[in-house]
């Protein structure tokens, strides 16, 4: 047996199965959202979605708004964080104690980390008692739960580590060397980590943003069990079309939408990080070229 | 280097670890509390939640299938993921990063939409949606995690060793068998363990590809529906504690990894 018959055996059992089962799956979406009243092919879907008057596209732009919240939210939290566990803890003991804390957590499971906000944002819960108890307030706050907010703070705690794990990895590879050098050099601990770390560490910043953006757009737990009746999101809506309307046509066309608003959202994204990066001047690039040397 | 210490991304470490916690602790918390609402004010410790939790035939049915489903998925997406990481870091063949690019698809494509259109499809080809349809489901959003986990010790590994265990007279089966596995070994045991949570936790695929498949994702997703009761926390709580345990099982191997090579 040669090289080339391995190589194609190790790789032909997923090769297969993504074939069947990912990518014939989403090119059978992307047919059926284009068979309407009026047969196949037709533009009706398409046309009922964006037509006047129809909120649709409304509730696509509070999806993508809400998921670049999180995606905004998590980089607040997963970026300080990793920096600080990759370059200001010297034992690595601790790095991988406060990075399995946050895996078990996760690991338990979105269902169960959502529900859990419960208890925490609900009339009695653990915010309002708190603040009760200490006399900062006299009635419960009530829009703490079932509402935009508590459906944004669950979707952040289901989404962040993906980040934190992800930017962690990219600063733990920048050598420390660099920073030391920017020290000896004058800059001060924040310009180091502005114009070096963060530089080198986009990419994993980038991956990370993916890695959080796309379960977010297309989860419906967090506002099915905190959202109350704020507004609908585009996941509800395409659920409801397969299990409540049995409008699979309709459901296929939301799901395509879904996805190629999410695709123009990340790219929208993509190009003002690149114009900030040119604003700031191309510290990071210049960095880059300079190691390869 | 010399460590500095900063005190913003400190304090910001230590919030994500409140952040992390706290809804755990609460539900934990409110597993002993008597009263059957999720909410304040405590009024006493009771285990009498557990004791309801294993009593109940239909988690015990539901613990059942979800094992079943997430072992199965796990063996399926241990053998294949690893396969492929074998692809992606050796295999030189043409379009070989497209090839490994499509492979890696799954991780940006959301699972709802991987939901909706495993279930169009095989109700189309005609497959009843089952146990069958769901474990399928699981093992294409499984395994890209168990490759990203396999090939990070391949890319570490010295291909030395393999010509070595030529060398020494072993045929490719059992240079696999007995030298390039057992290296591997710590990175596909974390992605099998990755692969069998992500099945055991996964709620989308599971609802819309498992017509009758009462999975626990799906069982505790009706009981939250009407007022969510204790035992669920309690069975969170439990496991939780599980899922604690398996990690200091593998958190030695995150330090060594984490010291590096030095």
């Amino acid at each position: 047996m040669n090289e080339t018959w391995r190589s194609w055996l190790s790789g032909a059992p997923w090769l297969l199965m993504i074939g069947c089962f990912f990518i014939l799956p989403l090119v059978g979406l992307v047919l059926m959202s284009f068979s309407g009243e009026g047969g196949f092919p037709s533009l009706e879907n398409y046309r009922v979605i964006f037509a006047e008057g129809s909120d649709r596209p409304v509730v696509l732009l509070r999806t993508i708004g809400t998921a670049l919240t999180v995606v905004l939210l998590s980089i607040a939290i997963a970026v300080p964080a990793a920096y600080y566990l990759a370059k200001c803890v010297a034992s690595a003991r601790l790095q991988a104690a406060v990075l399995a804390l946050v895996a078990v957590t996760f690991l338990v499971g979105p269902l169960i980390r959502t529900v859990a906000w419960r208890g925490i944002l609900g009339r009695s819960g653990l915010v309002n008692t708190v603040l009760q108890a200490v006399g900062a307030i006299d009635e419960p706050i009530m829009s703490l739960l079932y509402g935009r907010p508590a459906v944004i703070v669950a979707m952040t705690y289901n989404a962040f580590p993906f980040m934190l794990f992800t930017v962690f990895l990219a600063m733990k590879m920048i050598d420390d060397h660099y920073l030391a050098a920017g020290r000896d050099l004058g800059a001060g601990p924040a310009t180091v980590f502005w114009r070096i770390v963060l530089p080198l560490a986009s990419p994993g910043i980038w991956t990370g943003a993916i890695l959080v953006f796309v379960p977010t757009i297309s989860t419906v737990l967090e506002p099915e069990i905190l959202g109350g009746t704020s507004g609908r999101l585009a996941a509800t809506e395409i659920r409801d079309q397969f299990f409540h309307a049995l409008d699979w046509p309709m459901g296929s066309t939301l799901t395509v939408v879904l996805i190629v608003a999410g695709g123009i959202a990340i790219l929208a994204l993509a190009l003002a990080t690149a114009g900030l990066a040119r604003l700031s001047g191309r510290v990071g690039i210049a960095m880059r070229a300079g190691a390869a040397r | 280097m010399r460590r500095e210490f900063h005190w913003f991304p400190a304090a910001v470490t230590g919030l994500m670890l409140v952040y992390s916690l706290l809804p755990i602790a609460t539900f934990t918390l409110f597993s002993f509390n008597p009263s059957p609402f999720y909410a304040f004010p405590l009024t006493g410790f009771t285990i009498g939640w557990y004791e309801k939790l294993m009593a109940d035939g239909r988690i015990g049915d539901s613990l059942l299938a979800s094992v079943g489903i997430a072992a199965a998925v796990m063996v399926l997406a241990t053998v294949i993921g690893t396969m492929f990481a074998f692809f992606v870091v050796r295999a030189a063949v043409p379009f070989k990063r497209l090839l490994a690019g499509l492979g890696f698809l799954p991780l940006v494509v959301p699972v709802l939409v991987l939901a909706a259109g495993l279930q169009v499809t095989f109700v189309e080809a005609g497959l009843p949606l089952g146990f069958g349809t769901v474990i399928l489901g699981h093992v294409i959003y499984a395994t890209p995690f168990v490759t990203l986990m396999v090939m990070a010790p391949l890319y570490r590994y010295n291909p030395v060793l393999d010509a070595a265990a030529r060398d020494l007279g072993a045929g490719p089966f059992t240079t696999l068998r007995l030298v390039t596995l057992p290296i591997l070994w710590p990175g596909i045991r974390s992605g099998a363990l990755l692969a069998f949570l992500l099945s055991f936790n996964e709620w989308a695929i599971a609802f819309f590809t498992g017509r009758g498949v009462n999975s626990l994702p799906m069982l505790i997703y009706s009981l939250q529906r009407n007022g969510l009761p204790p035992t669920v926390l309690a069975y969170a709580a439990l496991s939780t504690a599980v899922v604690a345990v398996a990690a200091l099982a593998v958190l030695p191997l995150l330090t060594r990894l984490l010291r590096g090579p030095k």
